[in-house]
């Protein structure tokens, strides 16, 4: 059996140029053997040089053309493609970056990185029907307690230290980003129709989407956001939140005791 | 072209994408990237529901690993299937080669050694993902920069070989032909020559890059006098084949390409009226 051992080494070659392959490669009158094992393992990096490029144009912008060659090439070396699609191969790259000298140093790099990711889930998510407001009229006042919320499958939550967002919407405009400052805040990122939305998150909604997209339902909603403003307005807070997400288009189902609907 | 051929197809790219909703292009058919549209929903769904509602599709692969020694993937298989049930694909090709092993995929298409062992590891593979998807899948020569010393058949015997025993159709890369006649001193009328005709269901065309020492096929140039003239050839032996252009790189407008398509009708007819003849 000699296919497997053969796959091996040059997958090993186009990986990390072990020569082992040579012994296996029919020489040619036209080039040399190096070259033309050069095809392909220059076409591996620069192929999904590439890739995180396109996926990452706000990474790459913060970053400068010529570092984000580096830096793509070590993210690759340490986290081949494991996916069927090109579109995954970036998939790793946010820890990488947070954890990995010289990036880790400038956090703007991982954020911008998670924050691109995150823009990526939205993009091709699963396609659900939002609901609308008038469904939540049908929902009888003892059952608001029980009631929950089924969110919309691109709507995702992160985590952000810098303001990435700004610096990612200049170089989305064309325009060089600065570096962003601190900005220590949570982020919505999901998709209305077909388009990707983002908007910064105040502590009490965070806190409150954090609740909600996990399961929780109305109560402990108030509950939650009781621990961040007065006692007797969570539940005003609450049902504005609610209505204000059902018009972002990201709540696609509800639930609650006696019925489910959406 | 006759009615049992889908005409002359494009490569979808999303850059075109405004041109095609909102012109009349002369096309008659779109080649999707399957692993481009094997996503759970949003855009790339909707726009491809959007070309299959005025144009044939047919779905093109390049993540089957048809030839690597890993196992095949079920969650690939699963995905393929379920986007073929959406789209309706006229057909599903995907290459001769292999894309990656030990769970790594390389993203590229690279060459099998031409052997019994290989030839029977794929075409068991070529029948278990048949068998999964219901279908007769097309399986494309690739170009390749190197041989293997161990190789015992020539290239087209392999493939014709692996059609035979798989009973698989073919999807004809003339412009591969072309690459890696060069790159390795065969003549591309001999791979002619040795593919069964019956089983061409679709013909490649694209452009590539030489190199002097060798040629690249790299699909971000117009296709060539001499890719033009082999595909002549192709069309008097194999009859009216449905025929499309690739291009990946250096994507020009939507005009452009239909005019490049154009001149594939114009090659296509003059040599089925010389087949007529002859």
């Amino acid at each position: 059996m000699r296919l497997d051992p053969l796959q091996h080494a040059f997958a090993d070659y186009v990986l990390s140029g072990t020569e082992t392959i040579r012994e296996w490669v029919r020489p040619s009158s036209k080039a040399d053997i190096d070259t033309l094992l050069g095809v392909y393992r220059h076409a591996y990096s620069a192929r999904l040089v590439e890739v995180l490029g396109n996926d990452f144009p706000g990474l790459k912008a913060l970053a400068g053309a010529e570092p984000f060659d580096s830096l793509a090439r070590a993210y690759i070396a340490a986290h081949p493609s494991r996916g069927f699609s090109v579109r995954t191969a970036g998939r790793s790259l946010a820890e990488f970056l947070a954890r990995t000298p010289p990036y880790a140093a400038r956090p703007a790099l991982a954020d911008m990185a998670r924050f691109e990711w995150a823009m990526a889930h939205a993009f091709d998510a699963a396609d659900a029907e939002p609901i609308r407001i008038e469904h939540m009229a049908a929902v009888p006042a003892p059952a608001w307690p029980s009631l929950r919320l089924d969110f919309h499958p691109s709507a995702m939550r992160v985590s952000l230290r810098t303001a990435v967002a700004a610096a990612w919407a200049a170089q989305n405009i064309g325009e060089s980003p600065t570096e962003p400052a601190q900005d220590v805040r949570d982020w919505l990122l999901w998709r209305q129709d077909l388009d990707v939305k983002f908007r910064p998150l105040d502590l009490d909604e965070s806190a409150a989407l954090a609740t909600a997209m996990t399961g929780g339902d109305f109560s402990a909603l108030c509950e939650e956001l009781a621990e961040h403003g007065p006692e007797d307005q969570a539940a005003y807070r609450a049902a504005g939140l609610i209505r204000a997400w059902i018009e972002a288009g990201l709540i696609v189902g509800i639930a609650h005791e006696g019925a489910v609907s959406g | 072209m006759s009615a049992n051929t889908l005409g002359f197809g494009l490569g979808l790219r999303p850059v075109h994408y405004p041109e095609i909703f909102d012109g009349e292009p002369r096309i008659d058919w779109f080649e999707a990237i399957s692993e481009n549209y094997m996503v759970p929903g949003g855009r790339p769904l909707h726009a491809l529901m959007r070309v299959r509602d005025r144009w044939p599709v047919v779905l093109h692969g390049v993540s089957l690993s048809i030839g690597s020694t890993d196992p095949l993937d079920p969650s690939y298989l699963e995905r393929l299937k379920a986007l073929a049930e959406k789209v309706e694909p006229a057909w599903i090709s995907d290459h001769l080669c292999w894309t990656g092993v030990s769970g790594i995929n390389m993203h590229d298409l690279f060459p099998l050694p031409y052997t019994e062992e290989a030839l029977t590891h794929v075409v068991q593979r070529i029948g278990q993902v048949q068998e999964r998807l219901g279908r007769r899948i097309l399986i494309e020569n690739v170009s390749s920069y190197v041989t293997f010393a161990h190789s015992a058949m020539s290239e087209w015997e392999f493939l014709a070989e692996v059609a035979r025993r798989a009973d698989c159709e073919l999807l004809l890369d003339v412009n591969n032909i072309y690459v890696s006649a060069f790159n390795h001193e065969f003549e591309p009328s001999a791979y002619l020559d040795g593919i069964p005709a019956e089983r061409v269901r679709q013909i490649h065309l694209a452009g590539h890059e030489h190199n002097g020492t060798h040629i690249i096929d790299t699909h971000d140039h117009p296709v060539v006098d001499d890719v033009w003239a082999l595909y002549a050839e192709a069309i008097r032996r194999f009859g009216p084949v449905a025929t499309m252009i690739e291009r990946d790189d250096h994507i020009p407008p939507l005009a452009e390409l239909e005019s490049e398509l154009d001149r594939a009708r114009s090659v296509a007819a003059k040599a089925l009226t010389s087949r007529r003849v002859a």
